[in-house]
């Protein structure tokens, strides 16, 4: 090289690329045109109507409630007598009973015996 | 741009046909450029694990990111641009962790097949291309891939033209002086 641009510029030009490294484009493919889809959350058109039309009485009901101080306080007091009967001890005694019933029930082997198929018939 | 058989098949049509969902176009924009990454890495990060790692990261980033690619603009372009960045942040990265100034870290003793093509011309010339500063040695890199179109250098640099012609002026000037002493 005689130091003269114009052999400067001609010898970059001609300057071979570098050679990869031996599977450097297969480890790329695998990675882009190869690699398995993402996880996505795919939802039916019913799901996404069903979840809006969720939050959107869900909204309704929420401004409802904010602009109408008697529905709130009747609401409210709805669910404090639900509350109070859940807790109340008669309620627990009712919830022990029918669970004491359902163990019991369980404890008996109520699947029907398998009758044993006859080769012939009489 | 390539033929296939007598179609031209465009990179942009590449891109195009990978978003209408036919990702194995995108590999044959791999196979296109996969060589030119890899070359602009290695001449970036002077390291072929970090320059292979740089390359795969530049596709991975360009293939999950073809939706941003802009209509018009060239393919090449871009790639290199993702790709130069991808190296940027890998050497600030490895000069965070690294008490050595980074463009120093390469291993420069030459061994005896570097000392056998020491003759060789093109093999000084990548020798004294590594030997520059980083932003000269990146613009030199594009000048030569980008085959001397200054706006696309400038583009996949992000630098205004006349810093990019001022650069390459002065690589060419420190290359010419390498090469002839």
């Amino acid at each position: 090289m005689n130091g003269d641009y114009d052999d400067l510029d001609r010898a970059l030009m001609a300057l071979p690329l570098e050679e990869p490294p031996a599977g450097l484009r297969d480890s790329i493919l695998a990675a882009t045109v190869y690699a398995p889809p993402l996880e996505s959350i795919v939802l039916r058109t019913w799901e996404i109507v069903l979840i809006g039309t969720l939050l959107a009485v869900g909204s309704w009901l929420a401004i409802v409630l904010a602009q109408n101080e008697a529905l709130t306080s009747q609401l409210i007091g709805g669910l404090q007598a639900v509350v109070a009967a859940l807790a109340a001890p008669t309620t627990f005694l009712w919830l022990a009973c029918g669970a004491t019933v359902a163990l019991g029930a369980s404890l008996y082997n109520v699947v029907p015996r398998r009758v044993p198929v006859r080769s012939g018939h009489s | 741009m390539s033929t296939l058989g007598t179609i031209e098949v465009t990179d942009a049509d590449l891109v195009a046909q990978t978003l209408a969902g036919r990702p194995e176009a995108f590999g044959t924009l791999v196979e296109r450029y996969d060589r030119a990454v890899f070359h602009l890495c290695l001449r970036t990060m002077r390291d072929r694990e970090e320059a292979r790692d740089a390359t795969q990261e530049a596709f991975f980033k360009a293939f999950r990111g073809l939706g941003t690619f802009k209509a018009g603009a060239k393919f090449s372009t871009w790639i290199f641009s993702i790709a130069y960045h991808a190296c940027c942040d890998r050497l600030a990265k490895l000069k965070r962790f690294s008490d050595s100034e980074l463009p120093d870290r390469a291993d420069q003793t030459p061994g005896p097949a570097d000392l056998a093509e020491r003759s060789d011309e093109a093999k000084a010339l990548r020798q004294a291309i590594d030997e520059l500063p980083e932003k000269y040695r990146a613009v030199i890199t594009l000048y030569h891939l980008q085959q001397r179109q200054y706006e696309e250098i400038a583009s996949v640099l992000n630098l205004p033209l006349g810093t990019v012609k001022t650069h390459l002026f002065r690589a060419k000037e420190l290359l010419r002086k390498k090469l002839s002493t």
